[in-house]
């Protein structure tokens, strides 16, 4: 029983290890280039608000509460709990 | 086929409406089932008709319904389901912004025009079913061309920002997989943009394959170079022009003043017969007041079954 509970272990570790060197890392870099895609589209309801009109602005009206809804998710993952412009998000 | 959607596109005052209107009549009376719009923000077709007219069509007579679309309401009403929707979709605490950004919009450059080509949208999808055939009695020249080309510069738009999108969400579908907690459900944004990309792309084409554009103007001077402008802006948008009809033109027996006005008239009518050779040339005599009703317009009736070509229907 100690042997197996010791191999379990010894398993978790490895596994642990794996993780930690290989899986992390390229985790890391996907999620870097999804933020940099959700960046762009961000970029685009941003861009409106500075003053850069959207010659299409009537067919994206569907983006926009998903993308205030993201711009306010990311504001909070920086650590600021409000915008601080209250035209752009909260 | 006979093109099933109508523009009659013209500068203001030219008498696009009426000859819309009689049209629209003369066909609904051959037994078409037919809708005539109009789209002008100044609306005159009720009064043409002699009938109250709204958003929503309704049969002025036998085969024949009527409605006048706006832009701003339609972007109003578009605006209003978006920010409905997103009361379920998005957090609570971020809703005043949405509500800001959707205002900001709405009002941007191109929205009114934009929403203006989706309630016709909406109508030329029922074209075929509900209605044989689409009158448009279209807004001044310049905002008409505006309109029609509106479909090939947003597509390509759409179609950048879906696969934006669809890329950001492969990646974040990709880091979900390895941590265990796979999100499969469909995109619900991604698929709106995908409809509406769609619904562009049938619009442009059924524009191109199935509508006529016809022009109307009077046989003035200052008209003609106008006129020359806007077919060959139409040409340029792919869109194909029909018979060109030429307003007022002053009858042979007529004497005195109108005669020296017939004598200027030839030269521009010579001018646009040339230019207007594979399209075709229709005359509407000038006549002695403006007409409203249906038995009035029905006058009209004989110059379209005279005129061959694409009026004759």
């Amino acid at each position: 029983m100690t042997l197996w509970r010791g191999l379990v272990s010894a398993w978790k570790r490895v596994e642990a290890g794996h993780d930690a060197v290989f899986v992390a890392r390229w985790r890391q870099g996907v999620r870097r280039e999804a933020r940099r895609q959700q960046d762009t589209l961000r970029a685009l309801v941003l861009l409106e608000s500075l003053g850069v009109d959207n010659p299409v602005a009537y067919e994206t009206l569907d983006l926009i509460p998903y993308l205030v809804a993201d711009v306010h998710e990311w504001h909070q993952r920086m650590g600021r709990e409000t915008f601080g412009d209250a035209g752009v998000c909260c | 086929m006979s093109p099933v959607i109508r523009f009659f596109g013209g500068k203001g005052g030219v008498g696009k409406t009426t000859l819309a209107a009689a049209f629209a009549l003369r066909q609904a009376e051959r037994g078409t089932r037919t809708l005539v719009v109009s789209t002008d923000p100044a609306h005159s077709l009720g009064d043409v008709l002699l009938a109250s007219l709204a958003d929503t069509p309704r049969e002025v007579l036998p085969g024949l319904w009527a409605a006048e679309i706006s832009g701003e309401e339609q972007a109003s009403r578009r605006v209003a389901e978006v920010a409905e929707d997103a009361r379920h979709a998005v957090p609570r605490e971020v809703l005043p912004a949405v509500e800001r950004h959707l205002a900001r919009a709405a009002s941007s450059p191109g929205t009114v025009e934009s929403a203006l080509l989706d309630r016709l949208t909406d109508l030329t999808e029922q074209v075929g079913t509900r209605w044989d055939l689409l009158v448009v009695d279209s807004a001044p020249t310049g905002h008409m061309v505006r309109l029609l080309s509106l479909p090939t510069l947003l597509t390509p738009w759409i179609e950048g920002l879906a696969r934006q999108r669809e890329r950001a969400r492969n990646a974040d579908r990709l880091v979900a997989g390895m941590s265990g907690d796979a999100a499969d459900d469909p995109d619900p944004l991604l698929r709106r943009l995908h409809v509406r990309r769609d619904r562009m792309e049938r619009m442009a084409r059924r524009l191109r394959a199935e509508a006529l554009v016809h022009l109307v103007v009077v046989p003035e001077h200052l008209a003609l170079a106008e006129t020359l402008r806007a077919a060959d802006t139409l040409a340029d948008a792919g869109l194909p022009l029909g018979a060109v009809l030429v307003n007022r033109v002053v009858p042979d027996e007529e004497t005195g003043v109108l005669a020296g006005r017939r004598d200027q008239q030839q030269e521009v009518l010579l001018r646009l017969k040339e230019r207007f050779a594979d399209a075709g040339l229709v005359r509407v005599p000038l006549l002695a007041g403006t007409l409203a009703g249906a038995a009035e317009l029905a006058v009209l009736g004989t110059v379209f079954d005279g005129a061959g070509g694409t009026l004759a229907g």
